[in-house]
């Protein structure tokens, strides 16, 4: 695994259904990426991190590294994009002009 | 620190003493079944593992009743009450867990998973549980 | 939400195991159990490192975006009514479809933590369960998914597979192994089960008294692919599950637990050599010798006559012939999708699950429920999952065949693809593996609508991919494998050519580094063209003529180099 370097965003899925759930401004899990609190700096977040583990509730909280260019944030790695946008998230360069999984 | 032990019927008893560690064996150190032999004329025998998910003791257990040991079985890991059991079809007599493991895992859950026949399959496909032929 | 649900008269005995009061009374308490063990999680009284294991036990895994439910189809045997039971399960707490894996079960992609509990219920209603499809334990046993329905069968293998999913159920020494332990076990004179590919591989052949074993160990796939040898040959019936119980006990105590990469038996029987393996064995089994009483063989028998072989009616078969004398498009569909059957009147029927641009064996609700429907019809209520993710109903007569056909045209399930080159396997991958390094579905799709229009020129062709090393898209045994990594955080697949399948399995040739998607495709663009130019003549599949001239030139073709040859 590759050193996590911020931006980051906290990542988990809830207990109850497995959802993929974001960490937001707000101190509420989320399930929209949009809606996810980008930390600047890793310790910043893992204070965060200490405050919203809440074993009851979500499973796996993580530090999901995130690119934030023209204030338009999306995850670095194709592996957390697929996990924000659900199967047949489109992360190839280009069009594949392929059908989407169907879901 | 010490330690309970969970008998057959899950019933638990406090665990004053540290086990004596002639007794102990670590199932990741035995070389072989053939090796259990050796073991087979003790009084006592407590197989430690590191953790519930390490099924080594089962078979151990198992293979050392089916080669004569007529002694007390132990086995020290913190065993989950769903795995009580399969220890005890495999010849175990009780299991030692942590105090702390205990306080999470308490009594009435260990008691709630001895009830009942289970290994329903193995006696209905013939083959004999250590319990009856050990 | 459910469906009324209708059911046509089964005609005839089905000829799948039947459930007894004890089988069923096994899955209520096992669902009690597993629900109990869902409400000490949510209580907190389990923790999830705890939990885990005892979830996986109950098929439910935590994958990318939401749980996942795998669900058992032992053997790859289901009845129509299960088949429907299936449907109404995925449109009650899935998203209306299901996935038939490699491992000839179904998996939900979808489900509810909290909703488990509930679909084991009605899977035990159905006579199904999702027990010891995950965990470190012996998985659901596979075979050959024209069992009992085979011209070249020795005997059908099913029901030493139920034996033997009997035995292995709850085994109180076998639920925590140092890793999953995988049996498969084939019945023909071909074989179509992979059964060198597995931990355990079991061969049918005749013997002194009526037909004994071949036992192969310590074949797989992952990340250190090793095709199984036979340790032990002509083991007689009787002695078949003492072997087995051996062999799962030996490796119970000597497989690795520090290294997931390296704790299967492949990797033991490395280490502790072979003879060593047949001397502890052997010490074992003395020890054993009354493991098993005399109610194992009758177990079996009993077994043995759920699935009795039967004469099926003969029918006329004119209708068929005429149809094939009139319609090119069902002669097409009979010669690729329609194999012959131990009786001359009748067929094995593959459905393929494959429609160029879809997910490999996806299956909406309305679509298993039509195929349910067509089992009942005309095919004794009896359908099979195929390892490679189609979906067949085994015993057809011949006279209903232009019927099916009709029906399948309908549903949108005639796709005349088996054996093609779209008629290809691949794991979920990144779009829904936790495990996963790549996305293996859309590159599925992708060569599957690529090469449409030329699949019949190219014949036949099997493409399989994984989407990571552990290789459940079985990329290692493909004409054409295709591995997807993750190189620097960029998808990237590397192709292997000249694996097999069957008797004669084979490892694929590494070819060397891999591609990005859109070279990938490239790249596949200029291998067939070579096949297409190397070809002795049209009916040189691509195999025989990988294997005929060597990787060599392919491997310069993959990569547009000038073959020095």
């Amino acid at each position: 695994m590759a050193k996590v370097q911020a931006p980051v965003v906290i990542s988990a899925n809830c207990l109850l259904t497995g959802a993929v759930l974001y960490w937001g401004p707000d101190g509420q899990w989320c399930t929209d990426f949009a809606g996810a609190q980008v930390y600047g700096d890793l310790d910043a977040a893992a204070v965060a991190v200490a405050a919203v583990t809440d074993p009851a509730a979500v499973i796996g909280v993580d530090l999901v590294p995130v690119r934030v260019s023209n204030e338009v944030v999306e995850p670095r790695h194709y592996r957390e994009v697929i996990r924000a946008d659900g199967p047949g998230a489109s992360v190839f360069p280009g069009e594949r002009g392929i059908v989407r999984v169907s879901v | 620190m010490t330690s309970v032990s969970v008998d057959q019927s899950g019933a638990f008893t406090p665990v004053a003493a540290p086990l004596a560690s002639d007794d102990v064996v670590d199932v990741a150190d035995i070389e072989g079944f053939a090796a259990l032999d050796a073991l087979v004329s003790r009084d006592r025998v407590v197989l430690r593992a590191a953790s519930c998910s390490d099924g080594r003791v089962f078979g151990v257990a198992r293979q050392l009743r089916r080669r004569g040991f007529r002694g007390v079985l132990l086995v020290e890991a913190n065993l989950l009450p769903d795995q009580l059991p399969m220890a005890t079809s495999c010849g175990v007599d009780a299991i030692v867990i942590t105090e702390t493991h205990a306080l999470r895992c308490a009594e009435p859950q260990w008691r709630l998973k001895a009830q009942g026949e289970r290994f329903g399959y193995q006696r209905a496909t013939g083959r004999n549980l250590s319990s009856e032929v050990g | 939400m459910v469906q009324a649900l209708q059911y046509f008269p089964v005609k005839e005995g089905l000829f799948v195991y039947r459930y007894n009061d004890f089988d069923r009374t096994f899955l209520r308490e096992r669902v009690l159990q597993y629900r109990d063990q869902v409400e000490r999680r949510l209580s907190g009284a389990l923790t999830e490192e705890e939990f885990k294991p005892l979830r996986l036990m109950n098929g439910v895994y935590l994958q990318l975006h939401a749980y996942m439910l795998r669900i058992a189809v032992p053997y790859g045997t289901l009845s129509a009514q299960q088949m429907r039971g299936l449907a109404d399960i995925a449109e009650r707490w899935d998203r209306g479809y299901g996935h038939f894996t490699t491992r000839q079960n179904i998996q939900f992609n979808w489900p509810k933590l909290v909703d488990t509990p509930d679909i084991l219920e009605a899977l035990a209603d159905l006579d199904m369960h999702a027990i010891q499809t995950s965990g470190n334990t012996i998985r659901n046993v596979t075979t050959d998914h024209l069992a009992g329905a085979a011209l070249d069968e020795i005997a059908d293998p099913r029901p030493y597979a139920e034996w033997i999913r009997q035995w292995s159920t709850d085994h109180p020494e076998f639920q925590f192994l140092p890793r999953k332990f995988k049996i498969a076990i084939s019945g023909g004179v071909s074989d179509r089960a992979v059964i060198r590919a597995h931990d355990i591989g079991l061969r049918l052949v005749p013997g002194m008294e009526g037909v004994a074993f071949d036992i192969y160990v310590g074949g797989g796939l992952g990340r250190t692919p090793v095709v199984g040898n036979r340790v032990f040959e002509q083991v007689a019936v009787g002695d078949l599950l003492p072997h087995l119980e051996a062999i799962v006990s030996v490796y119970n105590l000597h497989g690795r637990r520090d290294n997931k990469y390296k704790s299967r038996i492949k990797i033991m029987l490395r280490e502790v050599g072979l003879d060593s393996f047949k001397e502890e064995i052997i010490d074992y089994m003395k020890h054993n010798k009354d493991a098993f009483d005399k109610t194992v063989l009758k177990v079996l028998n009993e077994i043995k006559d759920s699935f009795k072989v039967q004469v099926l009616a003969p029918k006329d078969g004119a209708p068929y012939w005429e149809r094939i004398d009139a319609d090119p498009a069902f002669r097409e569909w009979v010669s690729r999708n329609v194999t012959p059957h131990r009786q001359e009147e009748y067929a094995s029927v593959t459905i393929s699950l494959k429609a160029h641009g879809q997910a490999p064996g996806d299956a909406t609700a309305s679509q298993m429920r039509a195929m349910a429907d067509m089992a009942d019809q005309f095919g004794f209520s009896e359908l099979r999952v195929s390892h490679q993710q189609n979906i067949v109903i085994p015993h057809v007569a011949l006279a209903d065949l232009p019927a099916v056909f009709e029906q399948l045209l309908q549903q949108g399930l005639a796709t005349t693809n088996i054996g093609l080159i779209s008629d290809l396997i691949a794991c979920p991958g990144m779009d829904y593996c936790a495990l996963a390094t790549a996305r293996s579905i859309p590159i599925g799709q992708a060569i599957a609508m690529r090469y449409q229009s030329m699949e019949q020129l190219l014949g036949p062709l099997n493409i399989k991919i994984s989407g990571c090393i552990n290789a459940c898209g079985h990329h290692h045994v493909g004409d054409i494998g295709i591995l997807g990594l993750d190189k620097a955080g960029v998808e990237n697949y590397q192709v292997t050519l000249g694996g097999r399948s069957g008797l004669d399995t084979a490892l694929g040739e590494k070819m060397g580094p891999g591609f990005s998607e859109g070279e990938l495709m490239n790249a596949l663009d200029r291998l067939f063209d070579r096949y297409l130019m190397l070809r002795a003549s049209s009916s040189e599949t691509f195999a025989e003529a990988v294997q005929r001239l060597g990787t060599e030139s392919f491997k310069a073709a993959l990569y547009g180099v000038e073959d020095a040859a």
